[in-house]
């Protein structure tokens, strides 16, 4: 498309924050878990319960409560935009256009993001099948889960460009390094490549620790006009950036990839171009990244696919330090998904908002006025850019 | 036929385990898996552009049109991909682990995914490693899988 500039950015904000602990067993329902990490994301805003009058949020394998669910608990009043959609990590960055639209748009003055679940102690993405008529040439075979499938996509990339274990082992170890000053992470162990490599495959090529830890959780965001975000309690994150992508022949359902033409390369190469467009930016710009890490490939594969590095440059650039907290690109500042936990990508928008609004603790980059955030791993998902005000 | 049926014999790898999940088989999908039950592996293909594609659909993904039907294949392909499953994360039973899945890119265009009928340490369990289809029993379901085409050390040339 010749000109690509959503309406709604530079006029949209992310306000406030808020998370449950992460645990592997809440003994809560989804529905608690959602409307405390909501009624802490208002309070973060400095808003009323009263004030928000949209929410969105997503789901999939139908592991948590609907939008009406939590206003109701919370005692919201009358909602003016509600979207429930039926997503998986692809989400996040989605459901935060969504809003934004919503806003710009004036069907909603604030709307309310969130995503939760018992991950761990109930339905565990990582296992469980996923329906549609792609699965009847999966499951039978034995090819049966999400990690599996993601594998397959790691083994052409390193194929088609070079990568090794030791460049998935160096995301992997690069992003313990940043959980060691994350209270929230359900990993924070320190690992060196050699302990690594001692660790037994899961699927090969991915080991324990080039997977995200199934959590019980939730995470919600605010979303206000800019106008209005400038006169609540914290500094605007503004939605600068934004694009989606569902790349061409991309598959019957969620789970399935025969149709897709190559798998060394995912939606992040699809939508990089309109992102940075969007945002008047080139990718060189940004001071960090939270990139969608539901596995250590995914984060090899945003790298490149966005144009951070060029192709097959990912791996010596994690490497050498490059995506630590005094290198050029900090990235997955939280220790990711793979150490905080997955809340299918919620957390990695939440994290993105903290660090541009400068409240991210011992973890805090040096440099916070733009940042790019993905959501997704394979064939379709979305990316925002946040600014500081 | 019953040749097929115990290749795990001649191959020395584990025979695949009974149980695992039944395909749910849909109506657009029904006519391929009658021909895998009886051992004839076919592609659709797009009367209009000529897509072989996999697996069928109720219009060709590439042009759109209706006017697609099955017709038979090779059954040749090459490694697009695989991986090794260790551990065994699903619903069902499966495999014995470790067994090895591939995508498959057949010759005539489309691409599979398919059990690779060989051990996991196989020196051609490579990309572009080409492959050819077979046919295996697991609780009285017929499924397609893989073998090498070449026999071992093939690429030593004149060694």
């Amino acid at each position: 498309m010749p000109s690509y500039r959503p309406t709604f950015l530079g006029r949209t904000a992310v306000v406030g924050v808020g998370y449950t602990q992460f645990s592997r067993d809440s003994n809560r329902s989804v529905l608690s878990l959602a409307s405390e990490a909501c009624r802490a994301a208002i309070d973060d805003a400095g808003l009323e319960p009263g004030a928000i009058n949209g929410m969105a949020s997503f789901m999939v394998l139908h592991d948590s409560v609907p939008c009406q669910g939590v206003a109701s608990t919370l005692a919201l009043g009358e909602l003016t935009y509600c979207l429930d959609m039926s997503l998986g990590g692809q989400a996040p960055s989605f459901m935060v256009m969504h809003a934004a639209m919503a806003v710009d748009s004036g069907l909603a003055d604030a709307v309310l993001v969130f995503r939760a679940l018992n991950g761990r102690s109930g339905i565990r993405v990582g296992q469980a099948p996923f329906p549609g008529p792609g699965a009847q040439y999966r499951y039978p075979i034995g090819f049966t889960a999400y990690p599996q499938y993601m594998a397959m996509w790691a083994r052409r990339f390193m194929i088609e460009t070079g990568a090794t274990y030791e460049d998935l082992g160096a995301v992997a170890i690069a992003q313990r390094r940043y959980a060691e000053t994350n209270p929230r992470a359900v990993i924070r162990k320190s690992l060196t490549m050699a302990d690594y490599f001692s660790e037994p495959f899961v699927v090969d090529p991915f080991r324990i620790s080039d997977c995200t830890s199934e959590v019980d959780g939730a995470c919600a965001l605010v979303i206000t006009s800019l106008d209005s975000a400038r006169h609540l309690r914290q500094p605007p994150a503004i939605i600068q950036g934004a694009a989606y992508s569902l790349g061409p022949r991309s598959g019957l359902d969620i789970g399935d990839s025969l149709l897709w033409e190559d798998y060394s390369r995912n939606y992040t190469n699809l939508l990089a171009n309109k992102l940075w467009r969007s945002a008047e930016l080139q990718p060189t710009e940004v001071n960090f990244a939270e990139i969608y890490d539901c596995f250590t490939s995914t984060v090899l594969f945003g790298l490149e696919g966005l144009g951070l590095v060029g192709r097959g440059e990912s791996g010596s650039f994690v490497r050498s330090g490059a995506t630590a907290i005094d290198g050029v690109l900090p990235t997955n500042t939280n220790g990711g998904l793979l150490c905080e936990g997955y809340l299918h990508g919620m957390n990695t928008v939440a994290e993105a908002v903290l660090q541009i609004q400068g409240r991210a603790g011992d973890r805090q980059v040096p440099r916070h006025n733009t940042c790019v955030v993905t959501s997704g791993g394979m064939m379709d998902g979305s990316a925002i850019v946040l600014a500081r005000d | 036929m019953g040749r097929r049926l115990f290749w795990h014999v001649t191959r020395g790898v584990p025979p695949p385990r009974p149980g695992g999940v039944e395909p749910a088989i849909d109506a657009d999908s029904a006519p391929w898996w009658e021909a895998v039950a009886q051992h004839r592996f076919l592609l659709p293909k797009c009367n209009l552009c000529g897509f072989r594609l996999f697996p069928p659909t109720p219009r060709c993904p590439r042009c759109g049109s209706v006017s697609t039907e099955l017709s038979p294949a090779s059954g040749s392909g090459r490694i697009y991909s695989w991986v090794v499953i260790h551990r065994a994360l699903s619903v069902g039973t499966t495999p014995e682990v470790p067994y090895v899945i591939g995508a498959i890119t057949l010759e005539e265009g489309g691409r599979i995914f398919g059990r690779l009928l060989a051990s996991p340490a196989d020196s051609r369990l490579r990309a572009d490693e080409p492959v050819s289809v077979c046919f295996y029993t697991v609780s009285e379901v017929t499924l397609v899988g893989f073998e090498f085409a070449n026999r071992p050390n093939d690429n030593l040339g004149s060694l």
